[in-house]
């Protein structure tokens, strides 16, 4: 009983990440209808971001966060008009390639910048732990969690209550609609597309002190952001908010309660998403392709 | 024009009326003979004078290794441990070995199998090197022995890596195979006799291992070290490579409640674990690992976390091993050899950059002495020549299957805080000790 409530307490601390990781990719996946492939290897760059800041000049990665943010949202901005928008109405598959080679393109150059090193944040809090009897809470996957919470919290905010949030979901909804009450989609396709990357960044600042950080981290965090956000329903932030937390428990608890079951969390997840598109393509809350 | 040349064309003319194509479309057989001679040519002397053609006066060193990609780390050392021997041979010996230039030619695998295929191909067939060094990965070692064995009169290969045993399987009984570094069973072997001299047996161990090459090439050896040297394993963990959370695992390993935590992962994973082992305050007297904890990535990524972690390696920074009676400008005292090293990289020297420092100046003393190049002659001198150098004696001898290996012994070392750092304690063998085996603190 003990490990199945610090089971939970790790599954739910880890939700929290894995929702931060994917809400990016659904957010920009749900406006433009291209999901980006390079999105993990914008986690990467927050990683190397933070680390450098803590290593270099003592910043702590929580306090870093907020300048990685805005220059996440620059380079996201700057990446989508003079590269993405170029590709909107490419076929699918050139809009895949061409942020697949972007991804390709950014972890060859943090290699070439920062050697394909293992590196981790080290600040005081990564490793230390409040221990509730036999419970223990990692603190820094617990700050970790409030982060995410907290960004998340405030997205969804934005979207529902500002007039861009507005608009957004509106371009979201029906494209051609929103042109004809005066939006414009281009603005709205680059803000989405910027604000998607800053929150990788965002959530790469905060994975630089829970996992390793290396040049070529940013793929297996593309694939399980992607399963979130199948499972949740593409472009539904809410949706991908659940499919983070039911995929951590389910790969939690499979670690755990299957033998070798730590060899199977990867299997998981693709579990999940092949159950997902036989019995409710749509995902958990999400919207259907043809919207 | 002879008439079948007259012929041939009239035909290639009716065919393309037949057809409604325009008559240019079509080339005629001795355009294309032009064509293709013309081609055959400007390839004859493009190889002739690429700088990749075979040349005689030259020795061929060449180098496939994991330049980037996940393992860059040990293409990385490969490449600064060659190129600082061949310097160094420079500045003792003059630019020549033998009278021939020597030449390095450096290809990246990536870390890739598929990668690592092509370029050992590339440097056996195309490049001609007549011997090759690396790769560091025992991934990229496994995906290297196809194309070598394959290959007709294939060259030396000296591996300053590679630990599976499945390698050593395939290529060991090759007379033109050498291994410069230990494998998995030297590892356990020695990691379990220098934890029978430091805790006698009888302790409780929980083994976690990663589910790709390297901790299955390593599982089955630790197992049967551990149970022939009196050890009761309580658990077994396999862990999937890569993950991002390792703490499921942990959870069923704290309730085997063990003396000795047995780790059998990759450098990526050996960190991460270590850093949810020091949260998850599982309070485990001795923690082993293998070889990473003589990596600066290791340490730098851990700070505190490091202490106490225990591993085994041919080569730790202040072994003091005496200078080659010899050839001692070429393999001088480790104190003297790491100090140039530290003023040339600003750095410690790391166990892969003096293995394959060591075995570059193996393979240039070799051609010296055999005054050729030749597979035949390069092996014989290889398998003769014995020098003192930072790992230690180099003679190549018989392991389990292989027919040349070299530095098989290792030792066990503990990484302890003194000060503001943490030092390298080596425990085991005896001869080689310079501190004792300690448990970790209790949290």
């Amino acid at each position: 009983m003990i490990n199945f409530a610090q089971l939970l307490i790790d599954a739910l601390l880890m939700g929290g990440l894995y929702a931060l990781m994917s809400v990016g990719l659904s957010l920009g996946f749900g406006v433009m209808r291209i999901i980006n492939f390079a999105h993990g290897e914008f986690v990467m760059l927050g990683a190397y971001g933070a680390f450098w800041g803590l290593t270099l000049w003592h910043i702590d990665p929580l306090i870093a966060m907020p300048l990685l943010i805005v220059l996440g949202f620059l380079a996201g901005w700057l990446l989508f008009r003079g590269v993405i928008e170029w590709a909107l109405k490419a076929p699918q598959l050139n809009q895949i390639l061409l942020t697949f080679g972007i991804a390709l393109v950014l972890q060859h150059i943090a290699v070439v910048l920062w050697t394909g090193d293992v590196r981790s944040a080290s600040p005081g809090y990564a490793v230390s732990t409040t221990i509730i009897g036999d419970l223990f809470i990692v603190h820094g996957r617990l700050i970790g969690f409030l982060v995410a919470g907290v960004l998340i919290a405030a997205l969804m905010t934005w979207l529902r209550y500002s007039e861009t949030g507005r608009a957004l979901r509106a371009v979201a909804q029906n494209r051609d609609a929103a042109i004809l009450m005066g939006i414009d989609p281009g603005r709205i396709y680059a803000l989405s597309f910027a604000t998607s990357t800053a929150l990788g960044v965002a959530s790469g600042a905060i994975v630089s002190f829970l996992i390793n950080i290396t040049p070529f981290m940013g793929f297996p965090i593309l694939l399980k952001a992607v399963a979130i956000v199948i499972l949740g329903g593409l472009g539904s932030v809410a949706g991908t908010v659940i499919g983070a937390f039911v995929l951590a428990i389910a790969e939690t608890m499979v670690a755990y309660y299957v033998p070798d079951g730590a060899g199977w969390t990867e299997g998981v997840a693709f579990a999940l998403i092949v159950a997902i598109l036989l019995i409710r393509p749509r995902g958990i809350a999400g919207q259907s392709l043809a919207t | 024009m002879t008439w079948a040349v007259r012929a041939r064309n009239n035909k290639a003319r009716e065919t393309a009326m037949r057809s409604n194509l325009p008559r240019d479309t079509l080339i005629s057989r001795r355009r294309l003979t032009t064509i293709l001679g013309r081609a055959t040519i400007c390839l004859a002397v493009w190889l002739a004078i690429s700088p990749t053609a075979r040349a005689d006066g030259e020795f061929r060193i060449g180098l496939p290794m994991e330049l980037s990609g996940r393992f860059v780390a040990f293409g990385a050392q490969i490449k600064r441990g060659v190129e600082t021997a061949v310097e160094t041979w420079k500045k003792v010996r003059g630019d020549k070995v033998a009278g021939r230039d020597i030449v390095l030619i450096e290809r990246d695998t990536q870390s890739n199998n598929t990668t690592t295929v092509s370029v050992m191909s590339q440097l056996i067939n195309s490049d001609k090197a007549d011997i090759l060094i690396g790769p560091g990965g025992s991934d990229s070692g496994a995906a290297a022995v196809p194309p070598w064995k394959q290959a007709e009169d294939h060259p030396v290969w000296i591996v300053p890596g590679v630990s599976a045993t499945v390698v050593e399987k395939q290529v060991g009984k090759d007379p033109y195979f050498f291994h410069t570094f230990p494998w998995t069973y030297h590892y356990h072997e020695t990691i379990v006799a220098g934890l029978k001299q430091a805790l006698g047996t009888g302790k409780k161990v929980a083994i976690v291992y990663s589910d790709g090459a390297y901790g299955r090439a390593h599982i089955d050896y630790a197992r049967q070290y551990l149970k022939d040297g009196g050890y009761n394993i309580v658990d077994e963990e396999l862990i999937r490579e890569n993950a991002p959370d390792f703490l499921p695992s942990l959870l069923k390993v704290r309730s085997s409640h063990p003396d000795i935590l047995y780790t059998l992962v990759q450098t990526s994973d050996a960190v991460l674990l270590a850093k949810e082992i020091y949260s998850a305050k599982l309070n485990i007297p001795y923690l082993i690992g293998t070889f990473q904890a003589t990596l600066p990535e290791f340490k730098n990524a851990l700070g505190e976390v490091q202490n106490c972690w225990t591993g085994v390696n041919t080569y730790v920074v202040g072994l003091h091993s005496k200078a080659d009676a010899t050839e001692a400008k070429l393999f001088p005292a480790s104190d003297e050899w790491e100090a140039a090293w530290r003023a040339k990289y600003n750095k410690e020297p790391e166990y892969m950059e003096a293995g394959s420092y060591i075995s570059a100046m193996l393979a240039l003393l070799a051609v010296e002495q055999a005054n050729a190049t030749d597979r035949d002659h390069l092996s014989t001198a290889l398998a003769a020549g014995v020098h003192d150098t930072v790992m230690g004696n180099s003679q190549f001898q018989p392991s389990a299957i292989a027919l040349h290996q070299a530095f098989g012994t290792v030792v066990d070392f503990q990484l302890q805080k003194q000060g503001d750092t943490y030092a390298s304690v080596i425990f085991y063998p005896p001869a080689r000790a310079n501190g004792k085996l300690q448990a970790c603190p209790a949290q």
